[in-house]
Protein backbone atom coordinates (compact mmCIF):
# COMPACT_ATOMS: atom_id res chain seq x y z
CA UNK A 1 0.00 0.00 0.00
CA UNK A 2 2.79 2.42 0.96
CA UNK A 3 4.58 1.66 -2.30
CA UNK A 4 1.45 2.36 -4.32
CA UNK A 5 0.95 5.71 -2.57
CA UNK A 6 4.62 6.55 -3.15
CA UNK A 7 4.31 5.60 -6.84
CA UNK A 8 1.31 7.89 -7.30
CA UNK A 9 3.08 10.70 -5.44
CA UNK A 10 6.12 10.36 -7.70
CA UNK A 11 3.94 10.18 -10.81
CA UNK A 12 2.08 13.34 -9.69
CA UNK A 13 5.39 15.15 -9.03
CA UNK A 14 6.76 14.16 -12.43
CA UNK A 15 3.57 15.27 -14.22
CA UNK A 16 3.64 18.56 -12.27
CA UNK A 17 7.31 19.08 -13.18
CA UNK A 18 6.58 18.44 -16.86
CA UNK A 19 3.65 20.87 -16.70
CA UNK A 20 5.79 23.59 -15.11
CA UNK A 21 8.59 22.90 -17.55
CA UNK A 22 6.35 23.13 -20.61
CA UNK A 23 4.59 26.25 -19.26
CA UNK A 24 7.76 28.15 -18.44
CA UNK A 25 10.12 26.97 -21.18
CA UNK A 26 8.59 29.08 -23.95
CA UNK A 27 9.86 29.36 -27.50
CA UNK A 28 13.63 29.49 -27.75
CA UNK A 29 13.75 30.73 -31.31
CA UNK A 30 15.86 27.72 -32.14
CA UNK A 31 14.00 24.92 -33.93
CA UNK A 32 16.64 22.36 -32.93
CA UNK A 33 16.23 23.07 -29.22
CA UNK A 34 12.44 22.88 -29.44
CA UNK A 35 12.60 19.55 -31.27
CA UNK A 36 14.93 18.30 -28.54
CA UNK A 37 12.41 19.27 -25.84
CA UNK A 38 9.56 17.51 -27.67
CA UNK A 39 11.74 14.42 -28.11
CA UNK A 40 12.49 14.39 -24.35
CA UNK A 41 8.76 14.56 -23.53
CA UNK A 42 7.95 11.85 -26.10
CA UNK A 43 10.70 9.64 -24.66
CA UNK A 44 9.27 10.12 -21.16
CA UNK A 45 5.74 9.27 -22.27
CA UNK A 46 6.99 6.35 -24.37
CA UNK A 47 9.04 4.99 -21.47
CA UNK A 48 6.06 5.24 -19.10
CA UNK A 49 3.82 3.47 -21.65
CA UNK A 50 6.41 0.76 -22.22
CA UNK A 51 6.72 0.09 -18.49
CA UNK A 52 2.93 0.10 -18.11
CA UNK A 53 2.40 -2.40 -20.94
CA UNK A 54 5.22 -4.55 -19.58
CA UNK A 55 3.53 -4.66 -16.16
CA UNK A 56 0.13 -5.54 -17.60
CA UNK A 57 1.71 -8.39 -19.61
CA UNK A 58 3.50 -9.65 -16.51
CA UNK A 59 0.22 -9.57 -14.62
CA UNK A 60 -1.46 -11.61 -17.38
CA UNK A 61 1.34 -14.19 -17.26
CA UNK A 62 1.05 -14.32 -13.45
CA UNK A 63 4.72 -13.46 -13.05
CA UNK A 64 6.21 -10.64 -10.93
CA UNK A 65 6.48 -7.35 -12.81
CA UNK A 66 9.79 -6.57 -11.13
CA UNK A 67 12.64 -8.93 -10.40
CA UNK A 68 16.38 -8.76 -9.78
CA UNK A 69 17.28 -8.33 -13.47
CA UNK A 70 14.78 -5.55 -14.15
CA UNK A 71 15.85 -3.76 -10.96
CA UNK A 72 19.49 -4.01 -11.99
CA UNK A 73 18.67 -2.65 -15.43
CA UNK A 74 16.67 0.18 -13.89
CA UNK A 75 19.49 1.05 -11.49
CA UNK A 76 21.95 1.27 -14.38
CA UNK A 77 19.56 3.42 -16.42
CA UNK A 78 18.95 5.69 -13.43
CA UNK A 79 22.63 6.23 -12.76
CA UNK A 80 23.25 6.95 -16.45
CA UNK A 81 20.32 9.36 -16.57
CA UNK A 82 21.55 11.14 -13.46
CA UNK A 83 24.84 11.89 -15.23
CA UNK A 84 23.00 13.80 -17.96
CA UNK A 85 21.57 16.67 -15.88
CA UNK A 86 24.71 16.74 -13.74
CA UNK A 87 26.95 17.10 -16.79
CA UNK A 88 24.66 19.79 -18.22
CA UNK A 89 24.67 21.61 -14.86
CA UNK A 90 28.47 21.64 -14.74
CA UNK A 91 28.63 22.76 -18.37
CA UNK A 92 26.17 25.54 -17.58
CA UNK A 93 28.18 26.71 -14.55
CA UNK A 94 31.37 26.58 -16.61
CA UNK A 95 29.88 28.60 -19.48
CA UNK A 96 28.56 31.21 -17.10
CA UNK A 97 31.96 31.59 -15.47
CA UNK A 98 33.71 31.82 -18.85
CA UNK A 99 31.16 34.17 -20.44
CA UNK A 100 29.46 36.17 -17.66
CA UNK A 101 26.55 38.24 -18.94
CA UNK A 102 26.06 36.17 -22.09
CA UNK A 103 22.24 36.03 -22.30
CA UNK A 104 21.92 33.05 -24.64
CA UNK A 105 23.49 30.73 -22.04
CA UNK A 106 20.29 30.96 -19.96
CA UNK A 107 18.42 29.10 -22.69
CA UNK A 108 20.33 26.00 -21.69
CA UNK A 109 18.30 25.90 -18.50
CA UNK A 110 15.27 24.47 -20.32
CA UNK A 111 17.25 21.49 -21.52
CA UNK A 112 18.75 21.10 -18.06
CA UNK A 113 15.33 20.94 -16.43
CA UNK A 114 14.05 18.49 -19.05
CA UNK A 115 17.00 16.18 -18.57
CA UNK A 116 16.64 16.46 -14.80
CA UNK A 117 12.97 15.42 -15.01
CA UNK A 118 13.99 12.31 -16.99
CA UNK A 119 16.50 11.41 -14.30
CA UNK A 120 14.02 11.96 -11.51
CA UNK A 121 11.44 9.80 -13.24
CA UNK A 122 13.82 6.87 -13.59
CA UNK A 123 15.21 7.27 -10.08
CA UNK A 124 11.75 7.52 -8.57
CA UNK A 125 10.56 4.43 -10.36
CA UNK A 126 13.65 2.54 -9.31
CA UNK A 127 13.30 3.64 -5.70
CA UNK A 128 9.70 2.49 -5.67
CA UNK A 129 10.55 -0.90 -7.14
CA UNK A 130 13.41 -1.52 -4.72
CA UNK A 131 12.50 -3.94 -1.96
CA UNK B 1 29.79 -18.61 -16.55
CA UNK B 2 27.85 -21.31 -18.39
CA UNK B 3 24.75 -23.07 -17.18
CA UNK B 4 22.57 -26.09 -17.96
CA UNK B 5 19.21 -24.41 -17.46
CA UNK B 6 17.98 -24.91 -21.04
CA UNK B 7 18.99 -28.59 -20.98
CA UNK B 8 17.38 -29.24 -17.57
CA UNK B 9 14.27 -27.30 -18.51
CA UNK B 10 13.81 -29.52 -21.57
CA UNK B 11 14.45 -32.61 -19.47
CA UNK B 12 11.75 -31.56 -16.96
CA UNK B 13 9.42 -30.46 -19.77
CA UNK B 14 9.15 -26.93 -18.41
CA UNK B 15 8.57 -23.81 -20.47
CA UNK B 16 10.52 -20.63 -19.75
CA UNK B 17 7.37 -19.08 -18.31
CA UNK B 18 6.70 -22.06 -16.05
CA UNK B 19 10.24 -21.99 -14.71
CA UNK B 20 10.00 -18.22 -14.23
CA UNK B 21 6.80 -18.64 -12.22
CA UNK B 22 8.35 -21.39 -10.09
CA UNK B 23 11.39 -19.29 -9.14
CA UNK B 24 9.51 -15.98 -8.93
CA UNK B 25 11.12 -13.99 -11.73
CA UNK B 26 10.04 -12.62 -15.11
CA UNK B 27 10.29 -14.81 -18.24
CA UNK B 28 12.85 -12.40 -19.73
CA UNK B 29 15.19 -13.14 -16.84
CA UNK B 30 15.12 -16.86 -17.73
CA UNK B 31 15.86 -15.95 -21.36
CA UNK B 32 18.92 -13.91 -20.30
CA UNK B 33 20.02 -16.65 -17.90
CA UNK B 34 19.89 -19.28 -20.63
CA UNK B 35 21.84 -17.06 -23.00
CA UNK B 36 24.48 -16.66 -20.30
CA UNK B 37 24.28 -12.86 -20.48
CA UNK B 38 23.07 -12.50 -16.89
CA UNK B 39 24.64 -13.92 -13.75
CA UNK B 40 21.91 -14.64 -11.19
CA UNK B 41 21.98 -13.75 -7.52
CA UNK B 42 22.75 -16.55 -5.08
CA UNK B 43 19.06 -16.55 -4.08
CA UNK B 44 17.91 -17.08 -7.69
CA UNK B 45 20.60 -19.68 -8.39
CA UNK B 46 19.45 -21.56 -5.29
CA UNK B 47 15.79 -21.35 -6.37
CA UNK B 48 16.64 -22.72 -9.84
CA UNK B 49 18.70 -25.53 -8.29
CA UNK B 50 15.78 -26.48 -6.03
CA UNK B 51 13.36 -26.66 -8.98
CA UNK B 52 15.65 -29.13 -10.75
CA UNK B 53 16.59 -30.90 -7.50
CA UNK B 54 20.29 -30.36 -8.12
CA UNK B 55 23.10 -28.36 -6.52
CA UNK B 56 24.06 -24.90 -7.74
CA UNK B 57 27.45 -26.23 -8.89
CA UNK B 58 25.76 -28.87 -11.05
CA UNK B 59 23.76 -26.21 -12.91
CA UNK B 60 26.05 -23.19 -13.00
CA UNK B 61 29.51 -23.98 -14.34
CA UNK B 62 32.28 -21.57 -13.48
CA UNK B 63 35.20 -21.31 -15.91
CA UNK B 64 38.86 -21.17 -14.95
CA UNK B 65 38.93 -17.40 -15.45
CA UNK B 66 36.43 -17.01 -12.59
Amino acid sequence: MAKTVLMFAIAALVLFSIGVWLATAGPTGNAGEEVLMVVIVLLLVGFALFKGIQRVRSLERKEPFEDELSKKTMTKSSSLLLHLPLSLAFHHVHQRSVNPGDAHIDRGRDRLYGAHISGKLALGQNGWAEK
Amino acid sequence: MNNRIRELRAKHDLSQLELAQKVGVRRETIVFLEKGTYNPSLRLAHAVARVFNQTIEEIFIFGDDN
